[in-house]
């Protein structure tokens, strides 16, 4: 009984922390924001540097490389360290995952499944149907029922910032993505936030964009 | 896996002193030796198949003998590893400026750090973790390939082109797969001029 009480406060401000499915209110009108969507419409190569913060409050700096194509939603991803060791090399092609590469601290089939449900949310508009559009919190929000179960908002605010947040089935908040800046109609600086006490993030910026 | 990186950053940075062509082990050691500190310039380029072009970074390196040593790179991204006195501190740039690297903090460096002494003296064929050849050609190279079965799966080889007419090292290409290789240039090399102790130490 003492236990809980000690862990009362950690579990309280857990269950305030947790942000669930926010009510949308129907417009006739959408904003003109919601108009624009984030996400990859033709096949891109993208290199990213990317400013890690592990749960264990380690910070990395890595390169990431994506090939990402939303006709057939495949994706070819690398990591390397900034001297060009690669770390990780992972394919994702008809729901099928190939791990080319992978130095020891990255075989786990988590981190695999996590770093590709990461990049679909990032680059690919999501898969299932548009559920919703309207207003929440005074922003547009567009959302989209995904097969799998979870929820995607994709949210387009006044000042041109845009965010994409991500559900799971019990309708808590399992990915943020906040996109500061676009170019070209590609994310150039944004960052993903998995919250929670297991939680990270990763702070990605462009540093060079081919249409292939 | 950060005990290869740091090893194949610390390669590139031990062979540097390298700087003078040696007919054998004996005489690179000799050559080693005279090597007060250096300063460069480089030019990386990561080369993969998947890559249309390759990846460029840009930095520059300074060593002071008998161990100082600064590994910065400026672009695309920030990273700095200095190593002065026996201890190691790297940097990153984090969402607002440089933070220091949970790197600095592995225990593996002082392994490293021991076999980076055996570099610098120029004892490349005693190293422990590489086989080293000395090849004579137009260009004369060094060519050190892994002993041990868990790093080849990582590096397959160290290449050192040496120019043998400006008596300096030109370029490291550190191969990981056959499509996959970096490819480090030197540039405006400068041996034995005053490097101020405070690079060592100021992250700037």
């Amino acid at each position: 009984m003492k236990k809980f009480f000690l862990f009362a406060p950690a579990l309280i401000f857990i269950f305030f922390s947790c942000k669930n499915l926010p009510v949308i209110e129907s417009v006739k009108q959408p904003g003109m924001h919601s108009r624009i969507i984030p996400f990859l419409t033709e096949k891109y190569q993208l290199t990213h540097s990317i400013k890690a913060e592990l749960p264990n409050g380690d910070r990395l700096l890595v390169m990431g490389v994506t090939v990402a194509d939303p006709a057939d939603r495949s994706i070819r991803a690398l990591m390397m360290t900034v001297e060009g060791l690669v770390l990780f090399d992972v394919e994702y092609k008809n729901n099928a995952v190939i791990v080319n590469r992978a130095i020891p601290n990255f075989k786990s089939s988590d981190f695999t499944r996590a770093l590709i449900d990461d990049l679909k949310l990032i680059y690919f508009v999501p898969h299932g149907g548009l559920a919703e559009r309207g207003i929440s919190e005074g922003s547009d929000v567009t959302r989209y029922s995904c097969k799998d179960g979870t929820t995607v908002d994709v949210i387009a605010e006044e000042g041109g910032q845009m965010k994409i947040n991500k559900y799971d089935r019990n309708n808590s908040l399992i990915r943020i993505v906040d996109i500061f800046l676009m170019k070209e109609q590609l994310p150039e600086k944004f960052e993903l936030t998995a919250p929670g006490i297991f939680g990270y993030s990763l702070y990605m910026e462009l540093v060079n964009a081919e249409r292939l | 896996m950060k005990n290869y990186a740091i090893i194949l950053l610390l390669n590139t940075f031990c062979f540097f002193p390298l700087s003078i062509y040696a007919d054998d082990w004996g005489e690179i050691a000799k050559v080693a030796k005279n090597i007060k500190s250096v300063s460069a310039g480089f030019i990386q380029e990561k080369h993969m198949r998947i890559l249309v072009k390759p990846l460029i970074s840009e930095g520059r390196f300074l060593f002071t003998a008998p161990g100082s040593l600064r590994w910065e790179y400026i672009s695309p991204v920030k990273s700095i590893l200095i190593s002065h006195n026996g201890r190691i501190k790297s940097y990153i740039e984090g969402k607002d400026g440089l933070v220091e690297d949970t790197r600095s903090k592995s225990a593996a460096i002082e392994i490293v750090m021991q076999q980076i002494t055996s570099w610098l003296n120029g004892r490349f064929h005693e190293d422990s973790n590489f086989k080293a050849v000395l090849v004579k050609d137009k260009t004369d190279k060094i060519i050190l390939s892994p002993k041990d079965k868990s790093l080849a799966g990582i590096i397959s080889s160290i290449e050192l082109s040496i120019s043998r007419a400006e008596a300096v090292i030109k370029s490291v290409k550190i191969s990981e797969s056959s499509d996959s290789y970096t490819l480090i240039k030197f540039t405006e090399i400068k041996h034995n001029k005053d490097i101020d102790e405070r690079e060592y130490k100021e992250i700037k």
